[in-house]
């Protein structure tokens, strides 16, 4: 997976393309290390626009972010959803946990 | 574990010298040793002996006047056991260079002419010493390699022993239920289970844990106790359901979750229950494959957060005569063919739908190894096939069931009032059949106890207070329309109550005398006692009436008194 993190007026878009899956771990964490301990983002926002596959174990790293962004008081949006990613996120019912645009 | 210290960098080899004691040994010895490596200096005829004494880093030979006399010195060394490298400079007169590289493909690793320049010998042991020192750290790697990848052969083994053990894949059998699973390694993450409640609800978990492997077959650890435990008492799916969630929060760590289905199906009520958090649909198919409903994922997985009242709730639904549950993890939806198109939801439904009744499980599983094209699947995969026939079981519960008292108590009583908000509570009667047993009613009865007990306080619920009326069970629609009126009126419910009093004498006449009364205005028990087994409503009274001596209703029917025998 890659990644891309641009930032525009406290929020900070985190493009992802590829497989997001048990691999990406590290590429993930790397791609939000930077805006989390940045104190003018109050936002992170996940674009999956390229990502075609998610697997469980994303799910879970979304889950960590959360719990690290909240500790910062920072959101965390998921946005572009569509397909096979869309569809893992509907049955997980994530738009309970975050914002999903 | 500290940094392996570069020592060999330092240049402080220890060399084997060997030649010929009346040629250049001597002043070899004295350079090597002027450059502040330590030497030991022996003949060919000595150079095993010494070898193996010293274990030297390299080896300097002189070759004297033939190559062929080196070559076999250094073969003879490297005949000895050992795994270490052990780099040979030659050391060559002019004349032997044009021989050299026959020297260099066979055992030379360098070579030096005479007359031997100091800086050249210097730079050629720096650049041995560079050399091996990393090839003692790759050595050292490789036994790290080597033993982490025996424990871990271990460790694999004694969890895939313990999962086994502990889930029972093997033991699990109910003439309701077929199943296939299956794992992307030793160890699974999708988990099935299921058993019967004492009232002979068929219980079914399908569960698959975030990733596979060791972790996620943890992940899924949590689960299995509160599931066999709660179902063997009686408690409904949404009681499990909190107590599974309650242990995998407790339990997982941050990220790691457990999407999970819980199934219910009962028989005698005519009821399937399912509670989805993150799992596909569970599909209800008819008997001739038509789909009927979708149970979609309404929740987050477990392990995410607590499960409230209203977010433990099952969805529930009329069961349909000769209707059948399909239910599968990710794995099997998103199974990916040689050329990377996934399964799919749609195709799941539509081969099952295809396939006559009793053949659904095998078109599904051959379709599925068609799919994988001999390859293996990237993630677990578990598939469920469940038969809400009603041929599919028999009642458990039987009159013949006779194992004495024995208890030790000799007689004992108890009531209790259960008001609205009791009421209110999920699994009373489990609870209660919790309380006999902590009393002492013996094993061999307990089944029945809870059936005549959950019968009778669910008439004085459904009929006595919620004031249902059981004609609307006359088919799958009026029986759902029934669920929906009951749980709105339960939660509405703010007056009445409904009395239990349970009477044991144990060595007079051994029974025991079970009332059940309610506030409400009784019903037309005699119409329903009427019914034959075959009616869609009022078997449990007729049930009740097989495992015990007696049973009489109050006029108005509002007091019921059942009296079981402890023979």
């Amino acid at each position: 997976m890659q990644s891309q993190v641009r930032t525009n007026d406290g929020i900070a878009r985190i493009m992802l393309r590829g497989r997001f899956d048990f691999g990406s771990h590290r590429d993930f964490k790397t791609s939000y290390e930077a805006p989390l301990s940045a104190a003018d983002i109050r936002e992170l926002e996940i674009d999956m626009g390229g990502v075609e596959y998610l697997d469980s174990s994303a799910l879970g790293m979304l889950l960590i972010l959360k719990e690290r962004a909240g500790a910062t008081n920072k959101r965390v949006a998921i946005t572009n959803c569509r397909g096979a990613v869309k569809q893992v996120l509907d049955i997980a019912n994530f738009s309970k946990l975050f914002p999903i645009r | 574990m500290n940094a392996p210290r570069d020592w060999l960098a330092e240049e402080h080899l220890s060399v084997l010298v060997v030649g010929a004691a009346d040629g250049a040994l001597a002043p070899l010895e004295r350079l090597v040793s002027r450059l502040g490596h330590r030497v030991v200096a022996c003949t060919p005829a000595d150079a095993e002996a010494r070898y193996i004494e010293c274990a030297p880093d390299l080896l300097l030979i002189d070759s004297g006047r033939t190559l062929s006399g080196a070559l076999h010195t250094s073969l003879r060394l490297r005949a000895l056991p050992g795994e270490r490298w052990v780099p040979a400079l030659y050391v060559v007169g002019r004349e032997q260079e044009p021989a050299i590289a026959q020297a260099l493909e066979a055992q030379a690793d360098d070579y030096l002419t005479q007359p031997i320049s100091v800086v050249v010998l210097r730079a050629k042991l720096r650049a041995a010493a560079r050399a091996l020192s990393l090839q003692r750290q790759n050595l050292r790697q490789q036994a790290a390699l080597e033993r982490y990848y025996h424990n871990a052969e271990e460790e694999q083994r004694v969890a895939s022993h313990l999962m086994r053990r502990l889930i029972q894949t093997d033991m699990l059998s109910d003439p309701a239920v077929e199943h296939r699973i299956s794992s992307a390694s030793h160890l699974s993450g999708d988990l099935i289970a299921f058993a019967r409640t004492p009232g002979n609800s068929l219980h079914v978990l399908l569960a698959d844990s975030t990733g596979h492997g060791l972790a996620a077959s943890l992940g899924v650890m949590p689960l299995v106790q509160p599931f066999y435990a709660m179902t063997e008492k009686g408690f409904g799916l949404s009681a499990i359901a909190q107590e599974m969630s309650r242990k995998v929060c407790d339990w997982l760590p941050l990220g790691r979750f457990v999407a999970a289905t819980l199934v219910s199906v009962d028989q005698r009520e005519g009821v399937v229950c399912v509670w989805n958090g993150g799992n596909p649909p569970i599909v209800m198919l008819a008997e001739d494959g038509r789909e009927i409903h979708r149970f979609e994922s309404r929740h987050v997985p477990l392990g995410i957060g607590p499960l409230d009242d209203q977010a433990a709730a099952p969805e529930r639904l009329a069961l349909r005569p000769n209707a059948q549950l399909l239910a599968f993890s990710d794995g099997v939806s998103e199974a990916e063919s040689p050329e990377g198109m996934a399964f799919g939801i749609e195709r799941l439904v539509s081969i099952a739908a295809a396939a006559p009744r009793g053949a659904r499980m095998q078109a599904l599983t051959a379709a599925l190894d068609e799919h994988l094209g001999g390859g293996s699947a990237h993630d677990d995969l578990a598939l469920l096939l469940i038969d809400c026939g009603a041929a599919a079981v028999e009642d458990r519960a039987e009159p013949a069931t006779r194992g004495g008292c024995g208890c030790g108590l000799k007689r004992w009583r108890f009531r209790v009032e259960l008001t609205p908000d009791e009421l209110r509570i999920t699994d009373v009667v489990a609870r209660l059949t919790g309380t006999m047993e902590r009393m002492g009613v013996p094993e061999a009865h307990r089944t029945n106890l809870f059936v005549v007990l959950s019968e009778l306080f669910n008439n004085a619920l459904d009929h006595g207070l919620l004031r249902l009326d059981s004609k609307l069970k006359g088919n799958a629609r009026g029986m759902d329309r029934f669920l929906e009126l009951r749980t709105r009126r339960l939660r509405a419910l703010n007056a009445g109550s409904i009395l239990i009093d349970f009477d044991l004498d144990c060595g007079v006449s051994d029974r025991v005398r079970i009332e059940v009364s309610d506030s409400g205005d009784g019903f037309d028990w005699r119409a329903l006692a009427a019914n034959d087994e075959n009616a869609a409503f009022g078997r449990g009274i007729l049930l009740v009436r097989r495992l015990c001596s007696s049973l009489e209703y109050s006029d108005r029917g509002n007091q019921a008194v059942a009296v079981y025998g402890l023979h």
